[in-house]
């Protein structure tokens, strides 16, 4: 369906797409440069050049953030082709994933540790890979808003009565014993994440005593 | 006798970069920016080994020009490079007869072996073809 929304989705994810591929370009240049400094910097000795140690270590730090720029670079491609399709088979385990790898930023900048966990056995489900993003985004943002520094979050992609599903498992001391759910109701991001389950025709349970909160999709 | 390389992507600065390092690892390399000229080089040039070839150019893509590559001179081995590896391109690659596939930007190490191993295909390839050749001659003479 082409609505509004979905043409803006599609705009973003082309100059995304087109943009990380220039990026790329740029970083093969960056890492080949520093690889031919590199290779002449081994055909000399500390002895012969003062500063050999200093280029070396250099030289070093430069490949491992083209490393880290590259790695960056496949993430945010990879998200700028979710509007690409409405409806494409997916393995949920893979999408928790690649939402995970993007939102490090956020949880460390909170002091929250934010993992994906390996699944027993692949969840396969065919689904709009944006709103799942977004929906797997929200559940992401909500444990965020709870939890204190020191926090953790694990999320992980299971059946569920032959549903597929979506675990979002959250730990952190808090001074606080609130109620859980009632704390949930409050923020923007739980009723993002409500309405994205809606809209995959799916469901969100919460688990009062274990700090758990499931999104169950429909299964095919 | 060094392995005579053609590098193909239309990134100048990356070309001459990468064609400087492997030089300097025995390689003899020439360069081309575009598929156009990259296949005016197989077609006028002295004989290249293998082919490192960028799938997005402007122009000719990477596949049409393995796609002609391949008609012209079927025994040349040719790398696919991408900036985002799809299993879709990789396997479009294949069929059209490509060596293998790596990511851009990729290891030296890694390139390095790869393009050996597709220069030692190659010449078990022009083996035998000679072996069939003689065999041939020798059964025409009655051998």
């Amino acid at each position: 369906m082409n609505t509004p929304d979905k043409q803006e989705a599609v705009f973003f994810g082309k100059i995304t797409a087109g943009i990380t591929h220039e990026i790329n370009n740029v970083l093969a240049i960056i890492r080949e440069s520093s690889g031919l400094m590199s290779d002449y910097l081994g055909m000399s000795s500390p002895e012969e050049f003062q500063h050999h140690g200093r280029f070396q270590k250099g030289l070093s730090t430069v490949q491992d953030q083209v490393s880290r720029g590259v790695n960056l670079v496949n993430l945010l491609n990879r998200l700028a082709h979710c509007p690409d399709n409405e409806r494409v088979e997916l393995e949920l385990g893979e999408q928790i994933g690649l939402i995970v790898s993007l939102c490090q930023r956020f949880a460390r900048q909170k002091k929250i540790s934010l993992e994906a966990l390996s699944s027993s056995e692949p969840v396969v489900k065919l689904i709009d890979p944006l709103k799942l993003q977004m929906a797997l985004f929200s559940g992401i943002e909500t444990c965020l808003e709870i939890l204190p520094p020191g926090g953790s979050i694990k999320i992980s992609s299971r059946h569920v009565d032959e549903n597929p599903a979506v675990l979002f498992h959250y730990e952190g001391k808090s001074d606080k014993q609130d109620n859980i759910p009632e704390k949930l109701d409050g923020l923007s991001s739980w009723l993002s994440l409500n309405n994205h389950a809606a809209e995959l025709g799916g469901r969100i349970d919460v688990s009062v005593d274990s700090g758990e909160f499931l999104m169950i999709l429909a299964g095919e | 006798m060094s392995i005579k390389i053609l590098i193909v992507d239309d990134e100048v600065q990356f070309v001459e970069l990468l064609a400087e390092r492997l030089a300097a690892r025995g390689f003899s390399v020439l360069t081309a920016f575009s598929g156009e000229e990259a296949l005016a080089h197989i077609k006028n040039h002295e004989d290249v080994d293998v082919v490192i070839l960028d799938v997005v150019m402007p122009g000719q893509t990477g596949h049409e020009v393995l796609k002609e590559i391949k008609n012209l001179r079927p025994l040349i081995e040719v790398i696919m490079l991408t900036g985002h590896g799809t299993v879709e391109t990789a396997i479009e690659g294949m069929k059209l007869g490509a060596y293998d596939f790596l990511i851009k930007p990729t290891e030296i190490t890694d390139l390095v072996a790869k393009i050996n191993k597709a220069y030692t295909r190659k010449a078990e390839q022009m083996d035998r073809i000679r072996q069939a050749n003689i065999e041939h001659l020798l059964k025409r003479r009655g051998f």
